[in-house]
């Protein structure tokens, strides 16, 4: 049998080892519950870090601004005299045809057909290939371009109406033969890639910046399931001739013989493959 | 061999792995999972540094496996709007992130270890964010942001471990 003592030291164990395990229990407890504190701080701040980067703004060029005013003036210059019909700027007489497949809200595509002095929302510096083939090529008569729909960088936008909507009111234009105004002036005035700015607003503010269109007639026709068909087909065209990649500007240049040439993207080799392009199929 | 810092009197040593003993100079509490998360935080800034560095310096000359339209996949991704966070690129961010990890490596006691898993929890969950928004807004895959985001998944891990772990 124990002793009186022993008996008191085993309850003092015992009763420290219960103070122990409840301090114990307590402290992780308290650990846990701060642990928790600081996963609902860091959750809040992922939450207000992920509203801020969803509110970014599109960075379009609003109507009516210099920077609007600015585009439409170089628009003007370079097409002023070439001859329009639906989605072909230059004579149709023209024995090369350079069919260009693009997406409006493709930046790539922005930098196809912005001068070098011209910085898109990416901030990517246009390369004037397409002011070149203009001025060199269509201008001359020795070509013509013609524009077809294909949809890349539109399905990034949270709008999955934008696409059609916007080819569908480049065509609109083109009923009234200023296709070549809208596209050009909707790639110099591009918002920033997989944001919203394709709007109502937007797109009509485009065509109020093209001298001579009526206004009402292209409201009007920019219902047309004809138009939306076109677009469509044009896609579906697109996707076959750049083997379903995506890619935009698919570019295709045809000669009189039937020869073919086409650029998928920008080339590494710059305007020089759109020339050799040319001289190949003529 | 030197004994573990934090129970020596003398002048500490510089930060020094050491694998025969798997103890590390100044650390707050030196061990094998304090050793991993010191070593992944510390590849984290080098990419960090190196993105941060491309942001300024032109992004064309990232090397990247993806291509689309002609153009990288990582530079589309990197030029895109969640690049930035409030105008300051999200490199940077991350950068800043990496290295608040690895400061909280060397500050002693709970508040260290806390202060890291809050940082790497707030990391993993950004780099979440934005690995949805490469996958399902940009389709467009970065492999240097999937990389980094494998890197916070881990440290977000660890350091929770390291701190539930200590408890």
């Amino acid at each position: 049998m124990a002793s009186r003592k022993e008996q008191k030291e085993q309850a003092r164990a015992e009763r420290l080892a219960k103070e122990q395990e409840l301090a114990a229990k307590a402290s992780r407890t308290r650990r846990l519950q701060i642990f928790g504190g600081v996963t609902a701080a860091a959750v809040i701040v992922i939450v207000v870090a992920i509203v801020v980067s969803s509110s970014g703004a599109s960075n379009a060029v609003q109507p009516q601004t210099a920077a609007a005013k600015a585009a439409a003036k170089h628009v003007d210059s370079l097409l002023a005299g070439i001859p329009e019909s639906g989605n072909t700027l230059g004579k149709s007489s023209a024995p090369i045809t350079i069919t260009e497949y693009g997406d409006l809200e493709c930046s790539v595509c922005d930098e196809f057909a912005t001068p070098t002095s011209f910085t898109n929302p990416e901030g990517e510096a246009g390369t004037g290939w397409e002011d070149a083939l203009v001025s060199q090529y269509v201008r001359t008569g020795k070509a013509k371009l013609v524009y077809r729909s294909l949809e890349t960088a539109s399905g990034s936008n949270p709008d999955a109406n934008a696409f059609e909507q916007q080819q569908v009111a480049a065509e609109a234009a083109g009923l009234q033969d200023k296709e070549w105004y809208y596209i050009e002036l909707m790639y110099n005035e591009q918002g920033q890639e997989d944001t919203n700015y394709v709007t109502q607003s937007y797109l009509t503010g485009l065509a109020k910046q093209i001298p001579g269109l009526n206004f009402t007639k292209w409201m009007s026709d920019r219902s047309l399931a004809s138009l939306k068909r076109e677009v469509n087909t044009d896609n579906q065209q697109g996707s076959a001739v750049d083997g379903g990649e995506g890619s935009t500007p698919t570019v295709v240049v045809s000669g009189p013989g039937g020869k073919s040439k086409p650029i998928i993207g920008l080339p590494t080799n710059g305007y020089s493959a759109y020339v050799s392009a040319i001289n190949a199929v003529e | 061999m030197s004994p573990p810092s934090t129970r020596s009197s003398r002048p500490l040593p510089p930060v020094s792995v050491d694998p025969g003993r798997g103890h590390v100079g100044r650390l707050s509490d030196p061990g094998v999972l304090t050793v991993v998360i010191l070593v992944i935080a510390m590849v984290g800034t080098l990419e960090a540094t190196y993105l941060t560095y491309i942001h300024y310096h032109g992004l064309a000359s990232l090397p990247c496996f993806g291509k689309n339209s002609g153009h990288s996949t990582c530079e589309a991704v990197q030029s895109s709007r969640y690049a930035k966070l409030a105008g300051i690129p999200v490199a940077l961010l991350g950068l800043l992130g990496y290295i608040t990890i690895l400061v909280t490596l060397f500050i002693r006691g709970e508040l260290g270890r806390l202060a890291g898993f809050g940082v790497a929890l707030i990391g993993f969950g950004f780099s979440m964010y934005l690995t949805y928004r490469e996958l399902f807004t940009l389709k467009e895959i970065c492999e240097w942001c999937v990389a980094s985001a494998c890197l916070m998944t881990a440290l977000m891990v660890l350091t929770s471990v390291r701190y539930l772990r200590a408890a």
